[in-house]
């Protein structure tokens, strides 16, 4: 390594701000958070963020660059693209006969994405308006069978007048071409390809489906095939703006990654041929640092949770991994790649109070930022859960909040929360009481439901919380499910994300249909997931890395034969003979038996291997947080922030509470609850029975235990 | 047909129905006790926390199942169930299942509970359908949950098998002479004893199917989903105690009765008829058979008669049980969805009065196993039908827009059977009809493609997997022009598929190809599409192959089509012959000549209808692309004079004046209606549009309108001669208001039948 150059950063950009986390090769963590810039297509805000933590860490803008080893970067702009409707132009050529297939949504366009009581909606509830209209659609005739074989040739002449036509009827921006089991048999789309170019020229983007979802089912991967056309050129042009800048301007001769879905980092090659690989990778940042934070500690098992203005999102690490979700839900399309599972609903902050027929909701309706929790006295009247977490006390009244430092007011909040309790004819401390323990009830339920329906336990997990909203609540919902502790992060967490992502791996994944019944023949598993990892060496050493860099993780994809539903099983090391494949039924039956319980396991049963998954992995050079060595001395009298009347719902009444500044709170020190620990934008609630300690990284740990 | 003793009625002659007081012999205790005060809080989190529990159920068994039928089209349920077998929650699965899962418990508490006794960590198995089942390849599994040596609740599953024996693979018994063709029903057993799968009932079970390890993998799925559903009960009993948790579970059921009460005093009382016609009961038979349903509204009472239906025939029966479901569905669905499937509180309200040994009520004895494909579908399309004229005669404007056309009244499947690519015996049952079509609303057009409303979450296969498992190659899927229900908002069109063999054998078992439509069109609508089946033989699909080409339509290939007959079961297909098949569209609301003409020039240029169907159906003339807006009027006006010269009316001409008014003006009008076509002046009913006269409220209108009867080939382009299936003469009747000849309403009946009344209201 070039000894010039001392730091990884992570950049992340959001809809408000562009945060950058820079780490020196010491530890030392430096942070950047600016305005972002959508006005310049967020290229500015990408360059402060840079050289605003560049300059905490004693480097000029024109140093920075030189210094950097590596700029790993998150973005938003895909996802919302898709989710906006502001996406390319884009037509598809697919198989003759089967045009309808987007339409069909495999009847299920409805109730794809909806709540339990609208999916029983069936009169109320839609279809979504068509990805691509009926004219953006031609059929072209050719047929490849389920084993690769052609049925029918490609019809070159049909393509190129579709392709001419729909040029001339409509300004492309890009084509998406999804055959028919092209995944078994690429010949058919790569030759589509040639002939695009050769009429369109290399301006115009083109996706094919098996390079983009080569898996089996024509809706999941025709979805995927028009979206990644449909974000394709807006990545396109994003990327040409920053990276040629970055190279030629800046003397940034470090890699630039961009943050995948899969909670991999991506080159820059990839993610302009893949840019479906972009959207849904928001969360990642922060599952991404939870994971970070749960190896330094040695956690296997962690619930990353995020409480944010309008919603609650939780992903899973179980046995050190992130749990990774095969479906992904767009304007109620899906499609199927590899994504870090992120589940969300709506309780956050913003989340409102409601009275229906005698019962108290929350959410799903948000106050937003706009007009925000009625307590900021912008307007909004409807009480929020932040409402009801300053009337209890939880929150800070004299502190100030965002960038516009605004400082909430109590009685605007007993105002609004005064409506729905006269509703339910309680006060209002009593109301905003269930407004606390009801959101936090609605939190526990989604872990339990995403825990438990998965077959783990959630006395076997760490809960990690983040997101202005969540710390106030982690230790109840913590507490609710019995998980062995809280963790808030502390000096990091204004840009978690961001430090999140500058430590991910490359990693890339590749999946091939191989269907094979019980036993199991080794040597043919041996040899096709040798060919997997040629390719995967092969995709990584076009981006420029070398052989002895990229090392590989393979799975096959199990079940009992007829089963939908797959599990995961790894497969260790590179050899595969007769003791791998008879370990794999052995580890199959071992994680089924332990997901679904001994009850659901069937002797008699044949087990089926439906797809090989390899995903070649290219690690990265660690910058790791330094840790503080735990203080002796106690807690300082600067950390003691007097102390507020404080309702603890558990005691139904207002204790005098002391409070601290988590800020002051040296490593090493413990506070016993019931106490509220205030820091910046939010606070850290622990109730009686629980106990906060701060340990060497600066975070905030909460066990049970203490008075 | 009888109305028989309640206490025949016992599920072993007669179709189970309970009274309203179960009576339980033996010495188990039901837990009663409740709380006298539950915090609104406690009551969220428990009420919260039972709607997960049961959705967890739904998972495992998704995750673990491997029936094709079942993982699809979701066709299986979950329920939460008081100790007395009542509903607290079910899913948002298969909707008819409402009509199964309480009446297992209810049966077992009065027929298991001495011997062999109904004990902790019992389970038992059933798919009797004299007891609960819709048809036997659905197969349920209630597990009890004790408290304190109390007898709980009951948590339960119900999920569809791929193959339970009987004549046919995949136990749609088409062919089934009786009950002894037709799977042996399993009446309950405890399959499950002290938390054991018990090897000998196990044993016994499997010997049913010819697809053992299948019953045996399902058989764990939904017993791993009621041990979890259990042990998640018994942590919440253990965290809150007994006694709240019964209340939460109490206070849902009476939640949901309060909404559905409300919503029973904004309707009026009166009384709603639907009627279709089964045809060719079996392969031999060349009838229809008539299937009435009957809804009256008596204050807060909802009754249910299936009075005018024929007796038991063949394998169009449809069991007490799935009859039930059917009509639990429907309220759920049209009335109380927000309570996210509380159906509980529906019961109270619902009195069913079923004759024996009729098509929805059948005796023991019957062939029911092809119920599925025939008759439990009509069973929820006729109670949607009913519910949503109901509807449509409230004078609450937001109950009205409820008001749906239905679809969906025939499974548009087909089950293969053969050896599959592998070498290996395979059942398919090719479920492409779950992608479906969308009702019409009042408000708005229904939609190709919208799924099933009897399974909301219910999806259909890609063609990939199909095309995977089994030795097929699809030539084409997609939608059908001109083959939804027309009207002011048209119904959604149906899809057609067409595949030949390809690496295997592989032959349509069970098929369904009728001619007779089944689902009516709602306040002057036209019907749903009927499923078709048909094959092309000795075509020439490889040779065009070869050539490169690559047919989308059976049109383009050279063969002799094969009209298939109904219930006709195991149709060899041979190398070179392409098998089509469709499923149905659903019905239109209102009359086609009501539709804003753009809308029908947009129909047209997306493809939905032809050019033909704008002028004929709907009068609406199109020149490049855009509506003459004076030939329409012309066109309608002659079409309205027709109407009028060609049915019953004693005039020639039309009030074509008032017969154009836009029916927008009149759903805009603050008047008391009955759908869009009927206003109200008291007791007198009259011609929202011209003020005709058409007699009273608590009389038949239709006795007052102009009737006009044309053949079923007639209605649309995809209808045929029905005399190519049976020899019952069929007609397609229109009702116009005799002056400014609007079609108010239609029906389809036997030649000579009697008018059924779509609603009469109490004056």
């Amino acid at each position: 390594m070039n000894t010039d150059r001392q730091y990884a950063c992570g950049v992340d950009i959001g809809g408000t701000f562009t945060d950058c986390t820079l780490v020196s090769q010491d530890g030392d963590v430096h942070i950047g958070k600016v305005p972002s810039t959508p006005s310049d297509n967020f290229r500015s805000g990408f360059f402060d963020s840079i050289e605003a933590a560049g300059r905490k860490a004693g480097e000029e803008p024109s140093t920075i660059y030189e210094n950097l080893t590596r700029i790993t970067h998150g973005t938003t702009i895909a996802t919302n693209a898709i989710v906006e409707g502001e996406d390319a132009d884009v037509a598809l050529l697919t198989t003759k006969g089967h045009e309808d297939t987007l339409e069909m949504m495999r009847g299920i366009g409805r109730a794809t994405g909806e709540s339990p009581a609208n999916v029983f909606k069936v009169a109320d509830v839609p279809k979504p308006e068509p990805l691509l209209p009926h004219s953006r659609i031609r059929g072209i005739e050719e047929r490849v069978d389920s084993d690769g074989n052609v049925v029918v040739s490609l019809d070159e002449a049909a393509v190129r007048d579709a392709v001419a036509e729909m040029a001339d009827a409509h300004d492309l921006d890009a084509l998406a071409v999804s055959y028919l089991w092209s995944f078994q048999n690429t010949e058919h789309e790569r030759r589509t390809r040639e002939i695009i170019r050769d009429e369109l020229g290399d301006d115009v983007f083109v996706t094919l489906s098996h390079e983009v979802a080569p898996s089996v089912g024509e809706y999941e991967r025709t979805t995927a095939t028009v979206i990644n056309s449909m974000v394709g050129p807006l990545i396109e042009r994003y990327l040409g703006d920053i990276e040629p800048v970055l190279r030629d301007d800046y003397g940034f001769d470090g890699s630039f990654l961009l943050m995948g879905c899969n909670g991999g980092a991506l080159t820059l090659g990839r993610s302009i041929d893949r840019p479906i690989m972009l959207i849904g990778s928001g969360p990642v940042g922060g599952l991404n640092a939870s994971q970070q934070m749960a190896d330094a500690e040695g956690m296997p098992n962690v619930l990353a949770t995020d409480m944010g203005g309008t919603s609650f999102e939780l992903g899973m690490i179980s046995d050190g991994r992130p749990l990774v979700q095969e479906r992904t839900t767009l304007r109620k399309y899906f499609y199927d790649i590899p994504k870090l599972d992120v589940k969300s609903i709506g309780a956050g902050g913003g989340s409102i109070a409601s009275v229906d027929r005698g019962e108290l909701d929350i959410g799903p309706q948000s106050a937003g930022s706009e007009p925000g929790p009625a307590c900021y006295g912008r307007g909004g009247t409807e009480p929020t859960v932040t409402d009801a977490d300053l009337l209890l006390g939880f929150i800070d009244p004299d502190a100030e909040f965002g960038t516009e430092a605004l400082q909430p007011d109590p009685s605007l909040a007993e105002d609004a929360i005064g409506d729905v309790a006269s509703e339910l004819g309680q006060t209002p401390i009593e109301t905003a009481a269930a407004i606390y323990q009801i959101t936090n009830a609605k939190m526990a339920n989604l872990i339990e439901q995403e825990v438990i329906g998965r077959g783990y336990d959630p006395r076997d997990y760490h809960v990690i919380s983040y997101g202005g909203a969540g710390p106030i609540h982690a230790a109840a919902y913590g507490h609710q499910l019995d998980t062995k502790s809280v963790i808030v992060p502390g000096r990091i967490s204004p840009v978690l994300s961001a430090y999140g992502i500058l430590n991910s791996d490359i990693r890339q994944e590749l999946e091939q249909q191989f269907v094979a019944f019980e036993p199991f023949d080794a040597d043919r598993l041996a040899e096709a997931f040798a060919a997997l990892r040629d390719r995967g060496r092969e995709l990584l050493s076009e981006e420029g890395l070398s052989e002895d860099e990229i090392s590989f993780d393979q799975y096959a994809l199990m079940r009992f034969e007829g089963q939908y539903n797959d599990l995961e099983i790894p497969i260790p090391g590179s050899s595969i003979d007769e003791q791998t494949t008879d370990a794999l039924v052995d580890q199959f039956k071992e994680t089924y038996s332990e997901r679904y319980s001994s009850a659901a396991v069937f002797p008699e049963a044949r087990l089926e291997i439906g797809s090989l998954r390899v995903q070649p992995i290219a690690e990265v050079d660690k910058f790791e947080r330094a840790s503080a060595p735990d203080t002796t001395t106690g807690i300082p009298s600067a950390a003691k922030a007097g102390t507020r009347a404080v309702y603890w719902p558990s005691r139904q009444q207002r204790v005098t509470t002391q409070i601290y500044d988590g800020t002051a709170v040296p490593p090493g020190n413990e506070i016993d609850g019931p106490t509220v620990l205030d820091l910046p934008n939010t606070s850290i609630v622990v109730p009686e029975g629980q106990r906060i300690r701060r340990n060497r990284y600066n975070d905030f740990v909460i066990t049970n235990g203490g008075n | 047909m009888t109305t028989p003793d309640t206490d025949e009625l016992n599920g072993i002659d007669k179709p189970y129905i309970p009274g309203d007081d179960i009576d339980i012999p033996g010495d188990i205790s039901l837990h009663e006790e409740t709380v006298d005060e539950l915090d609104p809080v406690t009551y969220k989190v428990i009420q919260h926390r039972l709607w997960n529990i049961n959705q967890q159920h739904g998972e495992i068994i998704e995750n673990l199942a491997v029936s094709p039928i079942t993982l699809e089209t979701r066709d299986f349920q979950t329920g939460i169930q008081q100790a007395n077998g009542s509903f607290v929650y079910f899913g948002q699965f298969l909707q008819y299942f409402a009509g199964v899962l309480d009446l297992n418990a209810k049966w077992l508490l009065e027929h298991r509970s001495e011997t062999p006794g109904i004990e902790p960590g019992d389970m038992f198995l059933t798919n009797d359908p004299w007891i609960c089942a819709p048809h036997q390849s659905d197969v349920t599994v209630s597990a009890p949950v004790f408290h304190e040596g109390e007898l709980f609740c009951w948590v339960a599953n119900v999920a569809h098998q791929n193959d339970v024996g009987g004549i046919v693979p995949g136990s749609f018994c088409q062919g089934a002479e009786d009950i002894f063709d037709d799977p042996t029903p399993i009446p309950p057993l405890k399959i499950v004893e002290n938390g054991e799968i018990r090897d000998d009932i196990e044993h016994a079970y499997r010997r049913h199917s010819r697809e053992p390890e299948q019953l045996g993998l399902d058989l764990r799925a939904q017993v791993a989903g009621n041990n979890h559903a259990r042990e998640q009960i018994t942590d919440l009993i253990e965290t809150y105690g007994g006694d709240t948790v019964k209340t939460v579970m109490n206070q849902i059921t009476e939640r949901s009765e309060d909404t559905f009460s409300s919503i029973l005093e904004d309707l009026p009382d009166g009384v709603w008829e639907e009627r279709l016609y089964q045809e060719v009961a079996r392969t031999d038979d060349r009838s229809v058979h008539e299937v009435r349903l009957r809804l009256e509204k008596d204050g807060d009472t909802l009754r249910f008669d299936n009075e005018g239906t024929d007796p038991q025939a063949g394998v169009i029966n449809l069991p007490f049980a799935g009859w039930r479901g059917g009509i639990l569905s429907a309220l759920n669905l049209l009335l109380i969805p927000g309570e996210m499937g509380a159906v509980g509180g529906i019961d109270g309200h619902v009195e069913l009065e079923p004759e024996i040994g009729t098509l929805t009520a059948p005796e023991y004895g019957a062939a029911v196993s092809a119920a599925g494909m025939y008759a439990t579908h009509p069973g929820v399309s006729m109670a949607g039908s009913v519910i949503s004229k109901m509807l449509l005669s409230s004078e609450n404007e937001e109950l009205r827009e409820k008001a749906m056309s239905w679809f969906m009244a025939k499974a548009g499947m087909t089950v293969l059977a053969g050896v599959n690519q592998r070498d290996e015996p395979f059942i398919g049952p090719m479920m492409d009809g779950m992608i479906g079509a969308g009702s019409a609303l009042p408000h708005r057009d229904g939609q190709f493609a919208n799924g099933t409303a009897a399974a909301p979450e219910g999806q259909a296969p890609n063609a990939e997997f199909y095309e995977r498992d089994w030795p097929i190659l699809y030539l084409y899927r997609g939608e059908q022009p001109d083959s939804g229900g027309e009207g002011y908002r048209r119904g959604g069109n149906n899809g057609r598929v067409a595949y030949v063999q390809h690496g295997g054998d592989a032959t349509p078992g069970s098929y369904v190809n009728e001619a007779t439509p089944v689902v009516h069109g709602l306040f002057g609508g036209e019907p749903s599409s009927r499923v078709q089946s048909r094959i092309k033989r000795d075509t020439d699909v490889f040779d065009l192959f070869e050539d490169d080409a690559l047919p989308s339509d059976i049109e383009d290939v050279d063969g002799d089509i094969e009209e298939l007959p109904g219930k006709g079961s195991g149709v060899p297909l041979e190398t070179d012959d392409v098998h089509e098949f469709t499923w149905e569209g659903a019905a239109g609301y209102g009359d086609p000549l009501d539709r804003e003409p753009e809308r029908v020039a947009d129909d047209v240029a997306a493809g939905r209808i032809s050019e033909s169907t704008a002028v004929e159906t709907y009068g609406v003339v199109i020149e490049d692309g855009a509506v003459d807006h004076d030939a329409t009027f012309e066109r309608r006006a002659d079409i309205r004079h027709k109407r009028l010269r060609e049915s019953t009316a004693d005039r020639e001409r039309a009030d074509v004046e008032s017969g154009s008014t836009a029916l927008s003006q009149i759903r805009d009008r603050d008047e008391r209606r009955i759908g869009d076509y009927l206003r109200l002046s008291g007791a007198d009913v009259e011609c929202a549009k011209c003020e005709q006269d058409l007699g009273r409220v608590d009389e038949n209108t239709k006795e007052s309108l102009a009737q006009r009867s044309i053949d079923i080939e007639e209605i649309g382009r995809h209808w045929i001669d029905t005399a190519k299936l049976h020899d019952d003469p069929m007609e397609f009747r229109e009702f116009y208001c005799p002056n400014c000849a609007s079609r108010l309403t239609t029906e389809i009946a036997k030649e000579g039948a009697d008018l059924i009344t779509d609603v009469t209201l109490r004056p």
